[in-house]
């Protein structure tokens, strides 16, 4: 095979090469690398290319393989991270110039576990800061979208979207707080999965929300992003909010279909003013498309869905005050003018407030959870439009209260229902905009039920193409 | 025999139902039970005509039911922040004195399900917070009874009531039933609902009540655990029977928790808990001494942080034109609340969490942990309600506790082993206490 093709493989067909020695884990990274130096300078998806710690990590995976010491699906699979993981001895930013020298001396425990799976690390990718909302000032660049370098590619995970869409890593991580794992993926039309709060170790990662953040995969197909959770998913001792059971095999009936799912459509939300028609459009098709193939739908209505955008900022900008309490202090002035106003914001907020807000999520989570008894998966769009353009000034509100009550209802109502129910969410393409930009399609599912989404999401997957389309770089 | 008064819940359904005795004069005995011990104030409303006339219907509906419920009959004293409909539910405060709820609580609806009857609204501190009571400790009155459940706890103790209802923030339960010499049950936070129940700290507040038997918290706790879509903290999954097995249980295996608990006791209770397990030991218990994660360094000053924050954001609206009617300890809590930045209380709700995780580890070392019910006996100290610290952290992690009479000390306060279990694991806890209790074979009355 032509090393050029090599990077717009699945990671999963790469893996197939890989195991038969088709490929060699240093071919295909230097393939990687390459793409990169030519691509990137367009898209600022990497703040890090981490090129003679990938070349090391190929050569002792073709060494590994060589000898028959065969890791697993990733096992000599080129990827990428977001820049909130600590990596032992690489710069560590949290998209920040206030950790412009922070060289962790070791690693998260995400980062430990893609090393045992054999992945060759590309690089650390570029986020917005410290994984907050939309950033103005990017320090290492700004990340565009593949699909047209005047939008955004989605925040939070802005990088890991940028990379894996435009084909500059086989599969990535990123975090998702309040939809930065599912909000990049549905711009840059991949599939991301933001799973169970406690299905996958914080240990090394720099926090932003306590009670929300999670780390997860964006990918370009289901099996990938499936292959890629199951590498960093389990216990961990350093993290004991991690739960302490078995891990599934998410491959294990990827392929059973949904004859007979009970998919549960919000709507209300799809269909709610907000949403842009393309974007309905796109979603309403799918689930037409997921009743074809078998699936039970039927129309759910949360009504408490629509504030879940007011619950979770209040959380979140408290709960980010905290983590950023003595920077704050210190030096206000080397934050991005948009987390400025947001920890201020935050300082701000009375702890009654807060516990209002607490209340709330937990009767939301309640409602979440009797909704998904009723069926196994509810759908709703990741967001309500396509990618954003670049702003052209900062500022959170430019308009005044109308942006502010807009940014508390608006697109950020799609994503934090199963960040406030600590629920897993998948986005996955389910078309394109008139403008030619990707449509997200949201699933979300029970607690540690990850399985359902990958089966759900795949079996769509196989019976379309949107999947197959690349982005114009 | 012993007098109507003197039965357990238990055996006074039991002997109701074989018709031995009549639920009327079950009654009528508890009611002059509390006219003779009125002095002690353990009650603000009791409605003489109503509960006899609910005993009368409770023995004719024996004619009719076939299966009357496992507490009909009994008289169930009820502290007064839990809703009772068309009867007046103060929280002992001049701020609620008008508050007539229009809706039971839900607990209380269990209960009446379970062909219990309403006794009476049993004194509580106002607002279940740290403002002493006028109820007065049976074993000695120059010695505090403990709070917030005051009259909860002195009316079990002086057979008013077999078992009442208290709730328990930082140590309103276990302390209360401990200093009066009678078993507290708090559950695991989430198993029982507290719907319609006036709150101190909606992260915190969690449901208990006190008893003379072991036999009878788990009754009690049968009645009133499960699912209740009202309160969103409520566990989703049913509730276990918690009866059948309860005189089965082996010889536990009992971790001593060393740190804090026994550091922190006085000379008195240190050496009583020793000799209590070495007679637990003896009986065949397995005994070990487990020490305390780091997480705990915060966990009680975390909690008070946790419980003005949410005292405040509930009392907020009649704090703004009432201030001057709390009492002044309540006061100054909510004052503090009100100040305290949402910053200050997420990073507490997130060592808690921590402390939470680490807890359950601890407590699923072994069957069950153990520690002295209180630092102390009751105090000669009518100015506060005692010390909660022995309560609090429990209460923080939401572990399932439950304290029993162990012994009287040279003063002639009784004084309690307190007992706690892994997550919703009442049925080992309870195991284990009532074969604690049979082990020791204690049995406290106040001499009044």
């Amino acid at each position: 095979m032509n090393s050029n093709e090599i990077p717009f493989l699945s990671a999963t067909e790469l893996a197939d090469l890989l195991k038969s020695g088709e490929v060699s884990p240093v071919e295909a990274t230097e393939a990687y690398l390459s793409r990169i130096e030519q691509i990137d300078p367009s898209l600022n998806s990497y703040i890090t290319v981490t090129a003679e710690r990938a070349r090391a990590d190929a050569r002792r995976a073709q060494a590994e393989i060589g000898a028959g010491q065969y890791r697993g699906p990733l096992h000599g699979v080129p990827v990428a991270v977001k820049d909130q993981f600590c990596t032992e001895d690489v710069l560590t930013t949290g998209g920040s110039s206030i950790l412009g020298e922070y060289v962790p001396d070791y690693d998260a425990t995400v980062m430990t576990k893609l090393k045992e799976a054999g992945a060759v690390l590309l690089g650390k990718l570029n986020m917005s800061e410290f994984a907050m909302g939309d950033a103005f000032h990017h320090p290492y660049g700004r990340p565009r979208n593949p699909w047209d370098l005047s939008r955004n590619p989605g925040t939070s995970s802005s990088g890991s979207g940028a990379a894996t869409a435009a084909f500059l890593c086989a599969t990535s991580l990123g975090e998702d707080t309040a939809g930065s794992i599912r909000g990049p993926a549905a711009f840059c039309g991949l599939v991301g999965i933001r799973p169970t709060w406690g299905l996958v170790s914080r240990h090394g990662m720099l926090a932003s929300t306590w009670s929300m953040d999670a780390a997860g995969p964006i990918s370009r197909t289901v099996r990938d992003c499936a292959v890629t959770l199951q590498a960093i998913a389990g216990h961990d001792p350093n993290d004991s909010h991690t739960r302490n059971a078995p891990v599934p095999d998410y491959l294990e009936g990827i392929d059973g279909g949904i004859q007979g799912l009970r998919v549960g459509v919000l709507s209300d939300r799809v269909n709610d003013d907000g949403v842009e028609p393309d974007v309905r459009d796109a979603v309403n098709a799918a689930v037409a498309h997921m009743g074809e193939l078998g699936a039970k739908v039927e129309q759910v209505s949360i009504p408490m869905m629509s504030q879940s955008a007011a619950i979770s900022t209040t959380l979140i900008y408290v709960d980010a005050t905290a983590v950023h309490r003595r920077g704050l202090h210190e030096h206000p002035e080397k934050y991005d003018h948009n987390n400025r106003v947001r920890l201020l914001t935050g300082a701000l907020i009375p702890a009654q407030a807060h516990q209002k807000a607490s209340r709330l999520r937990h009767i939301f989570r309640q409602s979440i959870l009797d909704a998904l008894e009723r069926v196994d998966v509810l759908i709703l769009p990741t967001s309500s439009v396509q990618a954003t353009p670049i702003p052209t000034e900062a500022g959170l509100a430019k308009n005044g209260k109308e942006d502010f009550l807009n940014m508390l209802g608006g697109r950020r109502t799609y994503t934090t229902p199963s960040n406030l129910a600590g629920v897993p969410g998948l986005s996955i393409n389910c078309g394109f905009t008139s403008d030619g930009l990707p449509v997200g399609l949201q699933m979300v599912g029970r607690p540690f039920d990850e399985a359902t989404l990958f089966r759900a999401a795949y079996a769509y997957e196989q019976s379309t193409d949107w999947h197959t389309r690349r982005p114009p770089v | 025999m012993p007098e109507l008064h003197e039965l357990t819940a238990a055996e006074m359904a039991r002997q109701i139902r074989a018709r031995e005795i009549s639920a009327v004069d079950v009654a009528e005995a508890l009611l002059a039970r509390t006219d003779a011990l009125e002095s002690l104030q353990a009650w603000v409303y009791i409605d003489r005509e109503t509960v006899l006339a609910d005993a009368e219907q409770r023995q004719r509906e024996l004619d009719s039911l076939p299966n009357p419920g496992p507490l009909h009959g009994v008289p169930v004293g009820v502290k007064d922040i839990f809703y009772t409909a068309g009867i007046p539910t103060t929280a002992c405060s001049q701020v609620y004195a008008d508050f007539v709820p229009e809706y039971d609580a839900a607990v209380l609806t269990s209960l009446k399900g379970a062909g219990a009857i309403m006794m009476g609204k049993t004194v509580t501190t106002e607002f279940a917070c740290l403002d002493p009571s006028q109820t007065l400790n049976p074993w000695n009155p120059a010695h505090t009874p403990g709070g917030s459940s005051s009259g909860s706890a002195v009316s079990v103790a002086t057979g008013m009531a077999p078992v009442a209802l208290g709730s328990q923030t930082v140590g309103s339960v276990l302390r209360p039933a401990s200093y009066n010499g009678v078993v507290g049950l708090k559950p695991t936070y989430g198993r029982v609902s507290r719907h319609g129940v006036v709150p101190v700290s909606w992260s915190l507040d969690t449901m208990g009540w006190m008893s003379r038997s072991v036999e009878d918290a788990a009754l009690m706790l049968q009645v009133m655990a499960g699912p209740d879509a009202n309160d969103p903290v409520c566990a989703r999954f049913a509730a276990p029977d918690y009866l059948t097995g309860l005189e089965d249980g082996a010889a536990p295996r009992i971790s001593l928790v060393t740190s804090f608990f026994m550091e922190e006791s006085d000379e008195e209770t240190q050496r009583h808990t020793r000799a209590v397990l070495q007679q637990l030991a003896a009986a065949g218990a397995e005994v070990n001494e487990v020490r305390l994660p780091d997480s705990f360094g915060t966990a009680i000053e975390d909690q008070q942080i946790i419980m003005r924050c949410e005292a405040a954001a509930f009392h907020r609206p009649m704090y703004e034109t009432r201030s001057e009617e709390y009492r002044p300890l309540l006061r100054r809590l909510l004052a503090r609340g009100m100040e305290t930045s949402a910053v200050d209380y997420s990073a507490a709700l997130e060592r808690r969490l921590r402390f939470i995780t680490d807890m359950q580890l601890l407590a699923e070392s072994a069957d069950v942990l153990i520690t002295p019910s209180t630092p102390t006996p009751a105090l000669a100290d009518l100015s506060n309600t005692g010390n909660t610290a022995f309560q609090g952290p429990w209460t923080s992690c939401g572990l399932p506790t439950i304290t029993i009479p162990s012994g009287l000390a040279e003063s002639g306060l009784p004084m309690g082993l307190q007992i706690v279990a892994a997550p919703f694991c009442e049925e080992r806890l309870l195991a284990a206490a009532r074969w604690c209790e049979r082990v020791l074979d204690v049995h406290l009355a106040p001499p009044v």
